[in-house]
């Protein structure tokens, strides 16, 4: 059927400018992890091995291995793989509750293997990815019938109540832009997307409202204590219930602060960076525990990152996933085939989906939830992920002119 | 370009997600601009708040010297030692481990008898308290081993300690204080290998001379905040400072104290102490210099002492500018006692209503100056013209004063000119002489010598008394002003209160001539800076107050009679004789009578010497004394031979003082 690629020796065999971003961004992520750990006296007497910064070289390591490997076989064969990728994620999800193990505050989001705990939510998304692609690259005409819109919207679904129900909500919800994207790659008339973001919103505000502002007996829509408390943070709003006793009140207020605590934290690491930043290493907010240590390398890595190199730092960030994002878009427009075309897409929408709601939780524009900074929060599933993902793009790439 | 060829591209559907990512780009470059350029100041402010602390660092105390630059107060090392609580972390650690797996066994075994709903968990709030009883613990056990060492008995309730924590976390702990020299050696010996222990020293206000001139140099109280001291930094914490309450202690405060410093201490989010920054050194204060000799003050307060009395007050002043060479007061305290804080009962006896200690009497204790006031009356008599100094006066040994009141004299019955009516200190002759030239001729020449107005001694203890104003027809204490009245003031009784410091002024100028002068307590202020001295402040010597106008005749007439009121053997001051020197003096003695009674005596010898050279005068004041040649004219004897004594050993020892300023 597909033969085997035929390389033109003329045309660059990979995209390097992606590499360089890609490449940039490792060398953050090693730098600040380094800087967000090296300040705890106990990490400094740990052997080399064992810090922080050298695990996350080595899953930069394994990362490159793998998409490597992934570059190595021709997307349209990955693809004829991707049903059983995807059952085989909804398999791992549905197993967590079984042998999911716990974070410490009840929700079950890892599986422990003898190395390192893994995040089936992580290998959900590329599954889901790949699968989607390959359902979505149908004819045209089969996309404009409501049928197979609704079918997608299963696909979507099904990875998002399980993750939902970890509960992640974070993960759960990144499905929602990256399948919207996907499915607006591929040609589904404007007017269904256009309904389904209106239901959806429609939707959201009716829950929030429930959740933010119905008495105790109103509330339809069960979240998490913790997930409830998030929004309220986020909203700005009092966690007290009204009509509470004032001595209720200096409770709920004494929770409020500990849980505004973080982003807080995070908002006076940013913003004191100002223009240029402390130097690198010469961050107080971490280095004195403010931010707190056990998020300061992973979810709020960027705080870490815009205290100790200011304004210009961050905005170097922001360039650099720019490059990276913008170069996918270029690989999908290049892409041989619509199957190439979408899965691109897929993958750049997973990709700014992180980055954006993580930076955004740092500066407070988005809510706060678990979702990783690519490639800069420290994290063995987060850093797999985004490089086979960055794999995916190269090998829609590599193999754009084997027609 | 990579950007702007997507945006460009073919598919409209890619170019619309191109530009959906670069709008989500530009958000959050956007708000990383607001956050980290537009409201940088803001955030910076909050760090700040939540990761410094500024403390306040007293500076060191300026010495206080004699003129001679005797140190008469300095400040001293004293050191403490200190608990740093932040060194003492992973002990506090280990010892909650202990008491926590004791008391999750302790759950363990109740909750084995108890059925399951009832079961006791391991709570947030049994952590708490566990982790606080650790902190003590591990504070308590090192304190005992500091006392061991220390040898002695070291006290911190658990109360004191969680205050401390709660409040002032990234300050050390003072465990002792003031340690002797014996306890520093055996703690650099014993405990320096402890864990957060250290030794620190603070300085401390000590006088060297123990209680000499107490009552000048005033005492310090501990105070947090200098009183009135403008503050630009809003600290967090002070550390201990002391603050003069009165003397120069008190009224040059703001010199001596100089001006604090200050230092950051850089708090992790346990408020431990991380790290410290002294950006502001303290600067010391200024050294003052007094007009005080201590060898004179020293001799003062000895001839007080070693008559036996109780209560008084002794003046020296250079009787040519107004120098206060000695102030002394009796009974007196020791300002060392203050330092670092006083017991309550030694602040009792201070405090003693009867004897007050701290109580200024020569310049804060006002009393009636009894026949000393005699040299004021005949001057304003001489003046006056009704008295001729060798018209025979009789006395029949009593004043008749209306019907059925008479004054007493001691001077005995008998023919008086003015010389033996001085030198005998006859009362009629005066009380006559003041009814036949009026009550406004001698308030003139009370008012001439400032009588009843404050000698602006720089002490906070500084007190005008009372004299009539001219022109008064009424009495102080009430009712219309009678001829008795008049008479009575003539021998210094009655309506007038006096300072011994003002009658040593009054000494002073009928031994220059007329000359009232200003006190002067404080030479000069100076500061030192990079090793070279600076004089900040000096203060004029010899500043005049008032001339009284006076014939000179008439004046030398007075000083003849106070001459040979110590050289005659008839004479009432006899006793302050000193070979060498013609000592000028006169006595007195008021009796103060409450409901018929005799309740106090005060009795004075105001005087000056020599007569040819005058250079000092000395006043001295005794509460409840025999009379004024019995019990104060060897007080002024003993300081006129101390006198007499310097100017002989000190090299320095010009015949006038007042050359040398």
């Amino acid at each position: 059927m597909f033969g085997q690629p035929k390389l033109n020796t003329r045309e660059p065999r990979l995209d390097w400018l992606m590499v360089a971003g890609l490449f940039g961004l490792m060398v953050f992520g090693v730098l600040f992890i380094y800087s967000a750990t090296m300040s705890r006296e106990s990490a400094q007497d740990l052997a080399i091995w064992n810090q922080t910064y050298f695990k996350q070289i080595v899953w930069y390591v394994a990362g490159i291995g793998l998409a490597a490997i992934v570059c190595l076989v021709d997307y349209p064969i990955l693809t004829r793989w991707s049903l059983v990728l995807y059952w085989l994620s909804i398999l791992m999800l549905c197993s967590l509750y079984v042998i999911g193990s716990d974070n410490g505050w009840g929700a079950k989001r890892w599986i422990k293997l003898p190395f390192f705990q893994f995040q089936p939510s992580e290998f959900a998304k590329l599954a889901f990815i790949l699968f989607m692609a390959h359902f979505l690259s149908r004819p045209m005409d089969e996309l404009r019938s409501p049928k197979v819109f609704l079918k997608g919207l299963g696909l979507m679904a099904l990875p998002f109540i399980l993750i939902l129900k970890e509960p992640d909500l974070g993960s759960a919800l990144v499905f929602f832009p990256v399948g919207l994207v996907m499915m607006f790659v591929a040609g589904v008339p404007v007017q269904f997307l256009r309904r389904l973001i209106a239901g959806v919103g429609i939707v959201v505000a009716l829950v929030l409202v429930d959740v933010l502002f119905a008495p105790k007996n109103l509330q339809f829509i069960k979240l998490e204590d913790y997930q409830k408390q998030r929004l309220l943070v986020y909203f700005g709003l009092d966690f007290a219930p009204p009509g509470a006793t004032p001595e209720e009140k200096k409770r709920w207020e004494n929770i409020q602060r500990q849980k505004t605590y973080n982003i807080d934290q995070a908002l006076i690491s940013v913003g004191s960076g100002g223009l240029t930043g402390k130097g690198w290493r010469e961050g107080t907010q971490n280095a004195l525990g403010y931010l707190p240590r056990a998020v300061a390398h992973n979810d709020f890595i960027f705080s870490a990152i815009a205290e100790e190199s200011g304004f210009v730092g961050s905005v170097m960030v922001l360039i650099l996933y720019t490059v990276v994002l913008f170069t996918g878009i270029r690989i999908a427009s290049q892409a041989r085939d619509r199957l190439g075309k979408i899965m691109a897409g897929g993958v750049v929408a997973l990709l700014f989906s992180h980055v954006f709601i993580n930076i955004g939780m740092n500066i407070r524009i988005m809510p706060v939830t678990g979702i990783p900074l690519p490639l800069l929060s420290y994290g063995g599933s987060s850093v797999l992920c985004s490089l086979i993902a960055a794999g995916l793009l190269q090998n829609i790439y590599i193999h754009r002119k084997s027609y | 370009m990579l950007v702007v060829d997507q945006l460009k591209r073919g598919d409209p559907r890619l170019r619309w997600l191109a530009i959906g990512v670069l709008v989500g780009m530009f958000v959050l470059a956007t708000g990383l601009w607001f956050l980290q350029v537009v409201n940088n100041k803001k955030y910076e402010k909050n760090l700040i708040a939540q990761s410094y602390r500024s403390v306040r660092l007293p500076a060191v105390r300026g010495r206080i010297l004699d003129r001679n630059g005797v140190v008469l107060a300095e400040s001293r090392p004293s050191y403490n030692v200190n608990l740093y609580l932040e060194e003492l972390r992973p002990s506090f650690q280990d010892q909650y481990f202990v008491l926590k797996s004791n008391a999750l066994y302790r759950i363990a075994l109740e909750n084995k008898e108890l059925p399951k709903e009832q079961r006791k968990r391991y709570t947030s709030s049994m952590r708490f308290e566990l982790e606080a009883k650790a902190r003590y613990l591990v504070v308590r056990s090192l304190m005992n081993r500091i006392s061991r060492i220390l040898q002695v008995p070291l006290e911190l309730s658990e109360k004191e300690f969680r205050k401390h924590y709660e409040e002032k976390r990234s300050l050390p702990l003072p465990v002792a204080e003031n340690l002797s020299p014996a306890q520093v050696a055996r703690f650099t010996e014993g405990a320096s290998t402890l864990p957060g222990v250290d030794l620190q020293v603070q300085s401390l206000r000590s006088y060297p001379l123990g209680s000499t001139a107490a009552h000048i140099l005033g005492y310090m109280t501990r105070t947090e905040r200098a009183p009135g001291e403008e503050e630009e930094i809003e600290f967090d914490y002070r550390l201990p400072d002391f603050k003069g309450a009165v003397g120069v202690e008190g009224t040059f405060d703001e010199q001596l104290r100089g001006v604090a410093g200050a230092k950051t201490l850089l708090v992790n989010n346990m408020q431990y102490r991380q790290m410290e920054n002294v950006w502001l050194p303290p600067k010391p204060g200024e050294d003052l210099f007094l007009t005080i000799d201590a060898q004179i003050q020293q001799a003062a307060e000895k001839s007080l002492k070693a008559q036996g009395f109780i209560r008084g007050a002794v003046v020296v002043m250079d009787v040519q500018n107004g120098d206060v060479l000695a102030m002394a007061s009796a009974p007196t305290f020791d300002p060392n006692a203050f330092v670092p804080s006083i017991s309550h009962d030694e602040y009792a006896r201070f405090n003693d209503a009867e004897t007050k200690p701290m109580l200024n009497r020569a310049s804060f204790g006002i009393y009636q100056p009894g026949s000393s006031f005699k040299i004021v009356t005949a001057l304003a008599a001489l003046e006056a013209g009704k008295l001729k100094p060798s018209e025979q006066f009789y006395s029949k040994g009593y004043y008749p004063l209306g019907r059925d009141s008479r004054m007493k004299c001691t001077a005995g019955a008998g023919f008086f000119d003015f010389h033996r009516a001085f030198i005998k200190s006859c009362n009629c002759y005066f009380a006559d002489h003041g009814l036949q030239m009026g009550l406004d001729p001698i308030l003139r020449m009370g008012h001439q010598f400032c009588l009843g107005e404050k000698t602006e001694l720089p002490t906070r203890q500084d007190l005008g008394g009372f004299f009539p104003d001219i022109g008064t027809r009424r009495r102080n204490m009430g009712g219309p002003w009678t001829d008795g009245d008049t008479a009575n003031l003539s021998i210094g009784q009655g309506d007038i209160a006096v300072t011994p410091l003002q009658m040593t002024v009054l000494a002073a100028a009928i031994a220059n001539g007329g000359k009232v002068y200003w006190p002067r307590l404080v030479e000069r202020l100076e500061s030192e800076e990079n090793g070279f001295r600076k004089v900040t402040e000096s203060f004029d010597s010899g500043r005049l107050r008032n001339q009284v106008k006076v014939n000179p005749a008439n004046l030398r007439l007075v000083q003849e009679a106070m001459r040979d009121d110590v050289a005659d053997s008839e004479g009432t001051g006899k006793l302050a004789a000193v070979p060498g020197w013609q000592v000028c003096g006169k006595t007195g003695t008021a009796v103060i009578e409450r409901r018929g009674t005799e309740a106090n005596r005060i009795t004075w010898f105001v005087s000056y010497a020599p007569f040819d050279a005058p250079r000092y005068a000395v006043v001295a004041m005794v509460e409840n004394g025999s009379s004024g040649g019995g019990a104060c004219a060897p007080i002024a004897r003993r300081v006129y031979e101390a006198l007499q004594k310097m100017e002989q050993t000190s090299s320095l020892g010009t015949p006038n003082l007042a050359q040398r300023n």
